[in-house]
């Protein structure tokens, strides 16, 4: 249970999500600490070590994520499952605040694991809307946009 | 943003000592501060030098912070990280991250001044990830 994720299956998960967040969309080029293959259902929670159980994440979400499985939409305080990048697509739940420093959930899902995840953190904010001066942010072409 | 170390020691040593609560707030108050500090390096600054962007850049955790992170990260992935381990793992991404985008505002400083590709200098002084760690 323990093990560390196979090389080769770390590979696939990066190569997947073009090597973007697939939760926060950072980009893991101006990140100093290496991202994180994620396990979307946790292991403790008997999540598998299986391309389809997995994500590519940057640090600070894999970090926030930790054990979560469920968070409550701050909007009607349901609990609800976290978003799925295996299962649902980002754009479905997610969008570009008109500056396009902040995720905005779009849905239940989507609102409930910005708040978990805080997909807003402070530094991130930050970069992108750095990056978005330099016009490299948002991502574009990112397999689950669409 | 030149703030002496000392200080920067300093105000870490007291945020490692707060109880949880506090913590939180501490927090809300260092990135109601840290808007305002971008804000202000926001103002272009005719006279900002390529040594201090390069300070910036090249700015890193210590290598005794860097173990402790890198231990923390192993016990988080492995999925035996102690809560408290766990706190200390989210003070670490508070700090990576925002030193992340100082580095990024850095570059782009860098870039407008050497008049470069920043692609150029990301190659030049971003880590390049190999997806092995
Ligand atoms: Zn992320």
């Amino acid at each position: 249970m323990s093990e560390r994720t196979p090389e080769p299956m770390r590979r696939i998960v990066a190569a997947r999500a073009r090597s973007y967040c697939e939760y926060c969309r950072c980009w893991e080029q101006f990140a100093t600490e290496s991202f994180t293959v994620e396990h979307i259902k946790p292991r403790q929670a008997g999540g598998e070590t299986v391309l389809e159980n997995l994500a590519w994440s940057c640090f600070g979400c894999n970090g926030h994520k930790h054990t979560k499985t469920q968070a409550r939409d701050p909007e009607t305080g349901e609990k609800i499952a976290l978003y799925n990048p295996r299962q649902q697509f980002w754009s479905e739940h997610f969008s570009w605040s008109d500056d396009f420093t902040e995720v905005i959930g779009k849905t239940s899902c989507g609102r409930a694991t910005v708040e978990a995840l805080r997909l807003n953190r402070f530094g991130v904010v930050n970069l992108r809307r750095l990056l978005r001066s330099a016009n490299l942010h948002p991502p574009q072409n990112v397999e689950s946009d669409k | 943003m030149a703030v002496p170390t000392e200080i920067r020691k300093r105000a870490i040593a007291l945020l490692e000592q707060l109880p949880r609560e506090s913590l939180v707030k501490a927090v809300e108050f260092l990135e109601a501060l840290s808007h305002e500090a971008l804000q202000v390096s926001e103002t272009p600054n005719p006279q900002i030098s390529e040594a201090a962007l390069l300070q910036i850049i090249q700015h890193r955790l210590s290598p005794e912070e860097q173990d402790r992170l890198a231990y923390l990260r192993q016990q988080n992935e492995i999925g035996v990280i102690r809560d408290t381990e766990h706190q200390e793992l989210l003070m670490y991404v508070e700090r990576v991250e925002q030193q992340d985008a100082e580095r990024a505002e850095a570059l782009i400083k860098l870039a407008q001044l050497r008049q470069t590709d920043l692609k150029v200098l990301i190659n030049e002084f971003l880590p390049k990830h190999s997806n092995i760690a």
